[in-house]
């Protein structure tokens, strides 16, 4: 009783200053931007809505700090008598000036919080700036095969990675193949990836959440940007509707890619070439954000993507083709409310559609019927999700909420396109399942240098009349005792509801989403993990150092042989092998300098990744697609002058694991048969590759600010490998009877896909 | 301030470390060979004599013209657990069997090898199958249009499965020839159902269309192909005269061994995990299986 009248009687004397803390020039929400009472005697950051909130002592003169990276810091002394709301503005400065002493509590090597203008100093590949392929030079992540975007954190797979766009689920990242992510870096505000210490309101994939957030748009003026590369051409348009009220977004990208293979295209109707390809992509974001008032905030976010890929062989008239299109589409509404100055609520509902499909036409004579098949995977996802933040006393934030979300797979459609064959059986109709979820979290100093997070989720899956689902608890303490030292550790359980079935993870369409069903039982994962992380404030470098392990259960893979051609005609859950266990372990360093004229970051992973299924290799546990023992990735760049800029990224990793046969024998019919005894039995070579940069920035005679930025990719010209061919060794005599051959055995070969690319870009902003 | 920054040295140096680096464009993993194992191929046949196939695993780097027939190597067949009798190695680079024993339907049969230097290795004992029951083979008279856009007949399959045996898997093996006797490449496609992976009532595979037990329930099943009576290219055709129509019954083993023979092509080969030919040679590879056969002929 005496500890609740005290409880009671300590509230009394406290009021609470909330708010928003704003980007000056373009009115955008700061995320992440620092409040701090008098000395560090309480802290709090802005969430991702720009949103804070800080009990200080009534009557007392306070002084309050507000900072945020790239921004001039702003000190407010005053009096509070009652509870206050505040709009609180910060200037921008030149990134290159920015001295801002990160505080120990921004550094964690299980969070990933990189400005997004740091993350495009990195040397592209062709020009391209990439959020997620930047997000591979981080500890604990690495990228499947060579260039491209699939993202497998501490040992995951790409599925196991919830992408967040503006709160709704993007399944498939991969434009062009996986060589460029779906973000347009242009649009995007900010982005977290969390690795592990997963708070509870996240939840539905097993590896990481990556969050990434779009601009609101600047509500105080015009302002745009054009860009050209070889692959693409942006361009982005923000402004106020109604000024410091009402702002747009909207951004646009396509390639040209098709233009340069028109050519082809006409040679082929023209029966001049016997082969044509054409690919084109784009994608388009639109924001409108909306202020009611300081308490009420309201805005609409809209995605879509495409990519389309056509090959032709033969003529017009005899005619093969290939046809692939694949893209996704998102929607968000979400409405933010602060309903009192200690209880912040917020309501979204969005969609997602995600689709690709495969088809094959074939005509032999110009007066016959085209005949072929096609193939389609998708999904269609609604959902709706209420979280409140509520302040429950100066030292203890409690946050809940409710998800419930309807997911329609369409694992594997095929159908015939020719009434002369028959048509396949329907074997994978379309599954509808419910998600739904709650949780409580709450963030709590029990001690001043002590910083709680637990909180447990509660997820439900129905999936053909079967429910899933259970406790998911989570808990991470961060302890910062000690001046600059930060230490963190924590438990979390997730369950994730989806699968990807693929053959290598490389977000190629030929990843096939599927359903937890009663056959393949959702999977789930245990994650433990601790670190130390040390701030140099002088220098403004962090350092830090964290251990994960990580044991995944119910996992399925395609059985040996199978691949996504097979579920053309056969039932998806017949082709994989299930109850699939993995486990990873590690160790992650990292050291990040973000502030003077050298910024970026050295890296390095060390690593254990395996997997073992009953119907693959016998049942015992062998090396995961994505095991590398050790990854290395330096990254910096250098403020060589006002105007240049110099970028460059090294990364090292071991080579991926791959099967190869270890010998053959001919049946006898003559046909070799090649002796796979353990499935990844050796590894590819080592993969190093080296990105150089070069950006001068300069001004227009009308002030429009211009980047033009040429580099190398592969600036070695290093061949790594990106598949393996078994192929036939062939010797020709020379003293032989013409086209004399004989053949050598076999030969296996690891064929290299990416060299020396050179790049030019070009930005204006107006 | 400003300073003239120009990376040529720089830039140099990385263009010259280019084309070191480009002169590697492949490398070549050295696979590590297990050593050498015996490989055991046979498949009784009530109507015909043993024989059994004996070569040897090579490493991959092999040529083709190295011979991996394994003579001087005691190959033995039990009938029933009891030995049979030791082959001998003869023409064709085959054992057989001295006496000319024929395998019989019902009886279970085991082939156990052994070489000095390329080892030992045993079957799994394979029972011979009853010949298929009451199979009857028709040819339609109405002609058709393949696929291929070649003219076509319907053949139908009458089968009856044994309810008295458990686990009885067919194959129907068509093949075309000439006036000439000459044996003509067509094409065959169900005519009923679709011929896919996972519908095992219609799965070509290896010349043979593949019948496992539960196409049949313990009852009678009528399969229809369509079969082209066109052979040849298309500037030359060649008219099919005969049809010779093998249904056969077919051992478990040699089933399974049938069913994934097919390696994928090496363009094919990015998509696909590798997969394990099936065995039932323990300390070896290759499938010693069993099958009975009915034969027909239609002339058309």
């Amino acid at each position: 009783l005496f500890f609740c009248l005290n409880f009671e009687f300590t509230i009394a004397q406290m009021v609470t200053v909330r708010g928003t803390v704003r980007d000056e020039a373009s009115g955008e929400a700061l995320v992440g931007a620092n409040v701090v009472l008098d000395n560090e005697q309480a802290v709090s950051a802005t969430n991702r809505y720009g949103f804070f909130s800080l009990q200080v002592k009534r009557k007392v003169p306070s002084k309050l700090t507000f900072s945020h990276v790239g921004h001039e810091s702003v000190s407010v002394e005053t009096t509070l008598r009652g509870d206050t709301t505040l709009t609180v503005w910060l200037g921008a400065i030149p990134l290159a000036e920015v001295k801002v002493r990160a505080p120990s509590a921004d550094f964690s090597i299980s969070t990933v919080n990189v400005p997004i203008a740091q993350l495009r100093q990195i040397p592209p590949l062709l020009g391209e700036v990439d959020l997620l392929k930047a997000l591979q030079l981080v500890p604990g992540v690495s990228g499947g095969r060579e260039g491209t975007t699939g993202l497998n954190v501490r040992g995951g797979s790409p599925d196991q990675n919830l992408i967040l766009l503006d709160e709704a689920v993007v399944y498939n990242t991969a434009h062009l193949f996986g060589f460029v992510s779906v973000f347009n870096p242009d649009a995007v505000k900010s982005m977290e990836l969390l690795k592990a210490n997963f708070p509870a309101r996240y939840g539905g994939r097993l590896s990481s959440v990556l969050d990434i957030t779009l601009k609101e748009g600047n509500n105080r003026e015009m302002k745009g940007e054009v860009s050209i590369g070889p692959i693409s051409s942006k361009v982005l348009l923000e402004g106020p509707i109604r000024k410091d009220q009402t702002s747009f977004l909207l951004a646009g990208r396509a390639s040209y890619a098709g233009l340069l293979l028109l050519p082809s295209q006409v040679l082929f109707r023209q029966g001049r070439t016997e082969q044509a390809n054409n690919f084109w992509l784009y994608d388009l974001n639109a924001k409108v954000n909306h202020r009611f008032n300081q308490n009420h905030q309201l805005f609409v976010s809209f995605y879509t993507g495409r990519d389309a890929y056509l090959a032709k062989e033969g003529s017009p008239q005899d005619l093969s083709a290939l046809r692939l299109h694949w893209g996704n589409l998102t929607g968000t509404a979400r409405y933010t409310h602060s309903l009192s100055p200690k209880l912040f609520g917020r309501l979204a509902l969005t969609t997602t559609r995600y689709r690709y499909v495969l088809a094959t036409e074939n005509r032999v004579s110009a007066d016959d019927a085209a005949y072929g098949l096609r193939l389609s995977n998708g999904i269609r996802d609604y959902s709706v999700k209420y979280q409140f933040d509520f302040a429950v006393s100066p030292t203890a934030t409690l946050r809940a909420g409710l998800e419930w979300m309807h997911h329609r797979y369409e694992p594997a459609n095929s159908s015939a396109t020719s009434p002369d064959l028959p048509a396949p059986r329907e074997r994978n109709p379309a599954i509808t399942a419910i998600e739904s979820a709650g949780f409580v979290e709450t963030d709590w100093r029990p001690a001043p240098h002590v910083l709680v997070n637990a909180g447990a989720r509660l997820s439900r899956y129905a999936v053909d009349g079967r429910v899933f689902g259970g406790w998911e608890p989570r808990a991470s303490v961060r302890y910062t005792g000690w001046p600059n030292w930060t230490v963190t550790g924590g438990y979390s359980l997730m369950r994730q509801y989806v699968h990807l079935l693929s053959n290598y993870g490389i977000g190629l369409p030929n990843d096939l989403w599927v359903p937890a069903t009663p056959l393949a039982r959702p999977q789930l994962s245990h994650q433990t993990s601790l670190g130390l992380a040390r701030v140099f404030p002088k220098t403004g470098v962090n350092v830090g150092l964290e251990g994960y392990y990580k044991r995944m259960e119910r996992l399925i893979d395609f059985r040996q042989g199978a691949s996504f051609l097979s579920v053309l005609d056969a039932d998806w859950q017949q082709l994989v092998a299930r109850e699939g266990l993995g486990r990873s372990y590690g160790l992650e360093a990292w050291a990040r300098k973000s502030s003077g004229r050298l910024t970026g970051w050295i890296s390095y992973t060390l690593s254990w990744n395996k997997r073992r299924f009953d119907e693959i290799n016998e049942g015992r546990w062998f090396w995961a697609n994505y095991d590398r023992r050790h990854n290395v990735a330096i990254t910096g760049s250098y403020r060589l002058s006002e105007r240049w800029r110099l970028a460059a990224t090294w990364m090292y990793s071991s080579g991926q694991p791959v099967t190869v046969p270890t010998g053959l024998y001919r049946d006898p019919s003559g046909l070799e048969q090649f002796i796979y005894r353990e499935r990844n039995n050796t590894r590819f070579s080592d993969y190093h590759r080296l990105d150089v940069g070069i950006t001068r920035s300069a001004q227009t005679r009308r002030g429009r600010s211009t980047e033009l930025g040429f580099g190398l990719y592969n600036a070695y010209n290093r061949a790594n490998p990106f598949y393996l061919d078994v192929r036939r060794r062939i010797r020709i005599d020379p003293t032989a009877p013409p086209l004399y051959a004989s053949f050598e055995g076999w030969d296996v070969v690891q064929r290299p896909f990416l060299p020396i690319l050179p790049y030019v870009n070009y930005a204006v902003k107006f | 301030m400003k300073r003239a920054f120009f990376p040529s040295r720089w830039l140099l140096v990385l263009l010259s470390g280019g084309v070191v680096a480009a002169c590697q464009r492949e490398r070549i993993h050295p696979p590590v060979f297990e050593g050498t194992r015996p490989v055991v191929f046979a498949v009784l046949d009530p109507s015909e004599p043993i024989t059994v196939r004996l070569t040897r695993t090579v490493p991959l780097s092999t040529p083709d013209s190295v011979n991996t027939v394994v003579a001087n190597a005691t190959v033995t067949v039990y009938e029933n657990g009891t030995l049979l009798e030791t082959l001998r190695f003869g023409s064709g680079g085959t054992y057989q069997s001295p006496g000319r024993i024929r395998p019989a339907a019902g009886r279970e049969y085991q082939v156990r090898v052994e070489h000095p230097q390329v080892g030992a290795a045993r079957s799994a004992p394979t029972l011979v199958p009853a010949p298929p029951l009451n199979p009857r083979v028709a040819l339609g008279q109405q002609e058709l249009t393949s696929p291929g856009l070649r003219p076509a007949r319907e053949v139908s399959f009458d089968l009856t499965d044994d309810p008295a045996v458990a686990g009885q898997y067919y194959a129907l093996r068509l093949t075309a020839r000439s006036g000439s006797g000459e044996e003509l490449r067509i094409l065959t496609w169900p005519l009923d159902a679709a011929d896919d992976t996972d519908n095992p009532c219609r799965h070509f595979e290896a010349g043979h269309w593949l019948l496992p037990d539960a196409c049949f329930n313990a009852g009678r099943t009528r399969v229809r192909l369509g079969a082209e009576i066109r052979g040849g290219t298309a500037s030359k055709p060649v008219p099919v005269r005969r049809l010779e129509v093998e249904v056969l019954a077919v051992s478990p083993d040699y089933y399974r061994y049938l069913a994934q023979r097919t390696r994928p092509s090496s363009a094919e080969q990015i998509f696909f995990d590798p997969m394990p030919i099936f065995t039932n040679v323990s300390g070896g590879y290759g499938v010693v299986g069993a099958v009975n056969r009915a034969r027909f002929v239609l002339n058309l």
